[in-house]
């Protein structure tokens, strides 16, 4: 015990040892500066600022500016392959993305998800439908990140709500006409689920835009009948890939899980872009990079739209579904801070 | 997404390490957690542009944190939940020690731990605390003096 280090190192050694957990103090660090940046936001009408985030409203006198606020949503997002996951629980707050994956061993599948505010990967507690197999199953997630529909094993589509926990078995036993068996649906925006009616209802109007041929959900009602093309026009949506397979560049549609094929067609000269996992807005495709990570593709640099056929094929795990508004608005933010 | 990721591994790895220097720097249990929660909730702002090489800077916070908050009060009383469980051989060395630090100001205190115990150099001291290299002297010299003197006495 000669020198002051020493010394110093000795009472050290009595230093405590705890601490919150890392989650929490990124998340306090999140929020800490969200509340620094919508001050400097109301103060200098400042748009974008360092960080990612989800856009909400601020109020500053007549005017109101996006807030950069909210989850952490950066690409490339890296699929945790062969990883041991954490439970996340049934309330984990918002993810970026989620998807299905065959349970290690076999058996069920296991739902993936990437919690929006920190970055985490973990499985969630919800037992899906053995028909996910099968390529016409499907699951959304909401723009903003906050709701997942499923259909369970019962055959109920349900909404779980990761901020509150809560679940909602959506109420089509008194529904007129039937809830399209197995049908898409997806969300048009943050609260609104929509889905196909039973093709036997109205045939024609399936297909021709009738006043009653899908249904909406939101949250707190039962679902009511819709006509999806007249109450929702031009928006891209129902579908394997909902927001791809519709989506008005996306002209070139490949059977799902023939990615060669597209691949051989663009080695071709064909003008295609394969295993599209989402799409966010007109400019912005989400792919997958040569190391399997998802990444954001800029399209809207193709003057022509004849050449930005892209063809949508199975990529990556099961089902995955993105935030996609959440996603939008982090890059947004990116190229704010940039 | 590897920013939390990151963080957490930090976190993990180096959090005992923090807490050793706020230790010192605080001579208090439950500031030593708070002054190093606080700086690390004080860097995830920063991370994306300091994820490569975070010690330093989380170390700078650190330093500055614990001269803001203490300036201009005396360092607390060291709690009585610290030294018995630490009992030992050498317990009254380091009671000594902690009585001595005490009685030093927040910034020679906090010059004394870097230089002294996390073996920064004078140049990264000043850097870290946001003073001159003459200054990082001044408070080093004295602070050791003030060390010495109590030895003697």
């Amino acid at each position: 015990m000669d020198t002051l280090h020493d010394r110093l190192a000795d009472l050290a050694e009595d230093a405590p040892t705890g601490g919150a957990p890392a989650s929490e103090l990124w998340a306090r660090g999140k929020r800490a500066h969200r509340v620094r940046a919508a001050g400097l936001a109301a103060a200098l009408l400042v748009v974008g600022a360092v960080g990612t985030g989800i856009g909400v409203r601020v109020v500053d006198g007549d005017r109101s500016v996006p807030e950069p606020v909210g989850p952490v949503v950066a690409l490339p997002i890296e699929y945790p392959v062969g990883k041991e996951l954490p439970d996340l629980g049934e309330a984990p707050g918002p993810l970026a993305a989620i998807w299905l994956t065959p349970h290690e061993g076999g058996g069920a599948l296991e739902a993936v998800g990437l919690v929006a505010e920190t970055g985490r990967f973990g499985t969630l507690p919800i037992d899906v439908s053995s028909s996910y197999m099968t390529p016409d199953a499907y699951f959304a997630l909401s723009p903003d990140g906050r709701r997942i529909a499923y259909d369970t094993p019962a055959d109920e589509l349900v909404v779980r709500d990761l901020e509150t926990g809560e679940s909602s078995s959506l109420a089509f036993d008194s529904f007129q006409p039937r809830r399209a068996d197995d049908g898409p649906y997806t969300w048009v925006d943050a609260t609104h689920l929509v889905g196909h009616v039973a093709p036997e209802a109205d045939p024609a109007s399936i297909h021709q835009g009738g006043e009653g041929d899908g249904w909406v959900w939101q949250p707190g009602t039962a679902p009511k009948l819709v006509g999806l093309v007249s109450t929702y026009p031009g928006s891209p949506y129902l579908g394997p890939h909902a927001g791809v397979f519709e989506h008005p560049w996306f002209l070139t549609l490949l059977p799902k899980g023939d990615p060669q094929t597209c691949l051989s067609l663009r080695d071709d000269g064909m003008p295609l872009l394969c295993d599209v996992v989402g799409v966010i807005g007109p400019e912005i495709a989400l792919t997958h990079d040569g190391d399997g990570a998802v990444v954001a593709l800029d399209i809207k640099g193709v003057e022509n739209p004849a050449l930005r056929d892209v063809v949508a094929t199975a990529g990556a795990p099961l089902r995955v579904t993105f935030a996609t508004d959440l996603i939008g608005q982090s890059l947004d933010a990116d190229d704010g801070a940039s | 997404m590897t920013g939390y990721v990151d963080f957490e591994e930090f976190v993990v790895a180096r959090r005992a390490a923090l807490l050793r220097t706020a230790y010192l720097l605080t001579g208090n249990h439950h500031d030593a957690e708070d002054l190093v929660q606080s700086a690390l909730i004080k860097v995830v702002p920063k991370w994306a542009r300091i994820s490569d090489r975070p010690e330093p800077y989380v170390r700078q916070v650190l330093a500055r944190e614990s001269v803001n908050r203490w300036r201009g009060r005396r360092w607390r009383e060291v709690a009585t939940d610290v030294v018995p469980e630490a009992m030992h051989h050498d317990s009254t060395d380091r009671i000594a020690l902690l009585e001595d630090l005490r009685r030093l100001s927040p910034r020679q205190r906090a010059v004394l731990v870097l230089r002294y115990f996390d073996d920064l150099t004078e140049a990264d001291t000043a850097a870290a605390l946001g003073i001159s290299v003459g200054t990082v002297k001044s408070y080093a010299r004295d602070a050791l003096a003030r060390l010495r003197k109590r030895a003697v006495g």
